[in-house]
């Protein structure tokens, strides 16, 4: 087989998995700083 | 209709959650700092969340995946100079560090603090028209991949675009940067959901083979290797990349856009942080489009237009019941970039064009309330504009070079007059002024070409705009230094 094909197939996996993986860590640690931004602007802003 | 009751169910969800959310934002928003860059209160998950957000769009998976269907895997090679030029600027601050230091809130401010006023007025210029260029194709590409996926006929295009941007208007301008934060954070959730599905289920339904052999036969070496013939004749050689490494830098540093997510940061080393990761993030959201374009080259029997692959290709995989999903996600992706991009060019025209016409006439300098309004009647304006332009604009070549194109007739000047501003102590108002308009040149002379030649000297033109960027700002500053010893004041 083209050792581009074996390049691609490894990069499209790692992209996949990559995405999937970076995706839920960064939506799961995102709640906490939601609330820490609204808290912020509720004292900034009375 | 495409869709079940189900799936418009899930959609008219998904499009009255975003509403509210901007609705209750409303009250978060007391001045143009909140409005614009949330007061710099973005932490680094919700930071990385929102770049994703807006640097996504469907209009992204559209462009990607016509250079997979067009050109094979070899088009891969396009999702690599994100990445590396998101770490070499997360991973040194080069640039980007001295400029959040500087606590500014558009790149155009930049230029007045270190050249002068005319040089902020004349970036701001290019930056709205290449920016608005840009952005202009959005609603007539994207309404028509909603129409194409969910069975809209086509003749409703208008209606679809006109529905899509008064959403995003109301949502933005109720909230701006504080409202687009939060419904970034909802967005994410399905956009995620839709990117990973697609793959996964096509791969499954395509066949890894399949899509290995349509592309050996459909285009054969060309399609595989990058580098076919040669290193430099490659359409995806040595000058593409060069010319994609020095335009993703420019991106990073002065696509407003993309400064406004950096500037929102809460410091300097939040947003250094955010650009490290980005860069895998942006492997990731080129690397996955264009497969999807290859999936729908090996899956599609008849040949189809590059930009109407990837709608058609959903639209027939995607089982119903999930297609409200994907198309709530792919209306996420879409509605985050609308609201950031209105956002983005609106202030660069309500702060660095009109604001300064006014300040200069009144000499004084504006509330914030009406910098406020003013920029709220500058995002409704640019709304009829882009939509007029998608109307009556016809695509030619790549959409992905015509989008980077637009963006080239102020990058270059951008990224030589910031690097050379920040670093160069003898860098000088005229140096500014000529990288501009240098710069300029080759891409405004590639809009006008024809279509077989567009994608043939796109790279030149493309690495050409850059260097005679850098050869107007080290001739006009070489000159201005040597017409006047008065020694312009640096002042940072």
């Amino acid at each position: 087989m083209n050792v581009w094909i074996v390049i691609w197939g490894i990069i499209i996996l790692f992209s996949l998995v990559g995405f999937t993986v970076m995706s839920s860590k960064i939506l799961i640690k995102g709640v906490g700083e939601l609330k820490e931004m609204f808290e912020m602007l509720k004292k900034r802003n009375g | 209709m495409n869709l079940s009751v189900f799936d418009l169910g899930i959609v008219v969800f998904y499009i009255a959650l975003v509403f509210l959310s901007g609705i209750l934002m409303k009250k978060y928003v007391s001045g143009i700092g909140d409005y614009l860059v949330a007061d710099r209160t973005m932490g680094f998950n919700l930071g990385l969340v929102s770049m994703m957000c807006t640097e996504i769009g469907m209009i992204t998976y559209v462009y990607y995946a016509e250079m997979g269907y067009k050109a094979g895997f070899s088009s891969l090679v396009v999702a690599i100079p994100p990445m590396l030029a998101y770490f070499f600027l997360g991973k040194t601050g080069f640039i980007i560090k001295p400029l959040l230091e500087l606590k500014i809130m558009t790149i155009p401010e930049f230029f007045s603090r270190r050249f002068s006023k005319g040089v902020r007025f004349y970036v701001g210029i290019l930056m709205a028209i290449g920016g608005i260029l840009n952005f202009g194709v959005f609603p007539g590409v994207e309404a028509k991949f909603i129409n194409t996926v969910s069975g809209i006929p086509e003749e409703y295009v208008l209606i679809t675009m006109v529905v899509l941007l008064t959403l995003v208007l109301i949502y933005t301008l109720l909230g701006g940067m504080v409202s687009v934060i939060l419904t970034n954070y909802i967005q994410y959730i399905l956009l995620s959901f839709g990117m990973v599905f697609i793959t996964v289920y096509g791969i499954y339904v395509v066949g890894w083979d399949n899509i290995v052999n349509t592309v050996s036969t459909t285009y054969g070496e060309k399609g595989i290797n990058p580098l076919f013939p040669s290193l430099f004749k490659g359409e995806f050689g040595l000058g593409f990349f060069i010319w994609q490494l020095l335009m993703w830098t420019a991106i990073l540093v002065a696509w407003q856009a993309v400064a406004l997510r950096l500037f929102s940061s809460k410091d300097s080393k939040t947003g250094m942080k955010i650009y490290k990761w980005s860069g895998l993030m942006f492997l990731f959201r080129g690397v996955l489009p264009v497969f999807w374009g290859i999936m729908a080259l090996a899956y599609l029997k008849e040949p189809v237009d590059g930009l109407d692959a990837l709608p058609i290709f959903i639209k027939t995989i995607v089982p119903s019941g999930v297609l409200g999903l994907i198309i709530s996600g792919l209306l996420a992706a879409s509605m985050s970039t609308y609201a950031s991009y209105l956002l983005s060019w609106s202030s660069v025209v309500s702060q660095d064009l009109v604001g300064v016409v006014i300040k200069t006439i009144t000499k004084r300098d504006l509330s914030s309330k009406k910098q406020l309004l003013i920029s709220r009647i500058t995002v409704a304006v640019v709304m009829i504009f882009i939509i007029w332009w998608s109307l009556f604009h016809k695509l030619e070549g790549y959409l992905y070079f015509y989008l980077q194109m637009t963006g080239m007739l102020f990058l270059p000047g951008a990224l030589v007059s910031i690097g050379f501003g920040v670093y160069w102590k003898k860098a000088r108002n005229l140096g500014a002024y000529l990288a501009f308009t240098l710069g300029a040149i080759p891409p405004l002379l590639y809009l006008f070409l024809s279509e077989e030649v567009k994608n043939e000297w796109a790279s030149v033109f493309g690495w050409g705009g850059f260097l005679l960027a850098l050869i107007g700002m080290l001739v006009g500053s070489f000159i201005q230094n040597m017409l006047s010893n008065s020694n312009q004041k640096v002042k940072v």
